[in-house]
């Protein structure tokens, strides 16, 4: 379900440079990037999502210890924060974000894109930061999820992901940021 | 002069800093004992986890709050002496093991 939202306000994550920016909810204390890092090193929410996703973590990771699962990804986080802030993905993120699905890959401007930590030993990064890429190396953050399962859609968390990047997308549509004439519908796909 | 898209992405600042660049900041600062304060915790997670407990039975357990267990377990306190050798004892978890292991 995309909500279409009247107005969303925006932060510039990295003083001086304009490539990396995160939506920003009035209601809440943080942006959606900040907020992402607090949960992903708050061990007790950790705890409490790995237990509410626990089959999903060992059928398709082979984790059955908690503490494995919050250790992996508390190593991750720090590694992707790594690769946010420093050089060189933080001069180059086109090289750090990924279209999310195949028809992302097909629109030039407002493609929906993934950001993990590509080059991960062990098992593959279940982190994942969501964005809109505005223009080359202009991103906005919208969010982003541990994911445990193949598609966005198949669990609430992280369908609630793939909303916030669908109305974020139309709100910048809507004003004027990208051709509408050239709109492609991007909802349908499963990713 | 910014392109089309920045200029509109600055016309809808929120007006705050964002603290993700401080806040990366800081747990790089105190990662050293962090990892330590971590390490207690997984400790104790892993004992829940086998004994099948909850945060309000390692309450009980420990003779505190709630509360103050989802302190413990969120992997941010600065533990004394006297807290990790009471969690020791209440719950047979080695945490001076689990942290000096980092």
């Amino acid at each position: 379900m995309t909500i279409f939202v009247v107005d969303m306000r925006f932060e510039r994550i990295i003083e001086g440079k304009d490539h990396l920016w995160a939506v920003r909810d009035m209601a809440k204390p943080k942006n959606e990037l900040a907020l992402l890092f607090d949960t992903w090193n708050d061990m007790e929410y950790l705890m409490q999502f790995f237990i509410d996703n626990f089959s999903d973590l060992k059928d398709r990771f082979h984790i059955e210890r908690i503490s494995d699962a919050i250790e992996d990804t508390l190593d991750d986080a720090e590694q992707l924060e790594r690769l946010i802030l420093d050089i060189p993905f933080t001069d180059n993120l086109d090289e750090l974000f990924k279209p999310l699905g195949t028809m992302d890959m097909s629109v030039r401007e407002l493609a929906r894109e993934k950001a993990r930590n590509w080059d991960r030993s062990g098992h593959a990064s279940w982190l994942r930061v969501y964005a809109i890429r505005l223009e080359e190396n202009v991103f906005v953050i919208t969010g982003g999820a541990i994911k445990l399962t193949r598609t966005m859609q198949e669990r609430p968390h992280t369908k609630e992901q793939l909303d916030k990047l669908n109305s974020c997308r139309q709100f910048l549509i809507s004003n004027g940021v990208f051709d509408a004439d050239s709109f492609i519908d991007l909802r349908k796909e499963d990713i | 002069m910014g392109t089309r898209a920045v200029e509109f992405l600055e016309s809808h600042q929120s007006g705050e800093q964002s603290t993700f660049a401080s806040d990366a900041q800081w747990r790089r600062e105190n990662a050293s004992w962090l990892k330590r304060s971590r390490s207690v915790a997984l400790a104790i997670i892993n004992f829940m986890q086998e004994n099948n407990l909850t945060r309000n039975d390692v309450a009980e357990r420990l003779k505190v709050s709630p509360q103050y267990v989802s302190k413990i377990l969120s992997g941010k306190v600065n533990f004394s002496f006297k807290t990790i050798a009471e969690i020791e004892e209440r719950l047979g978890v080695d945490c001076f093991q689990a942290a000096a292991c980092v």
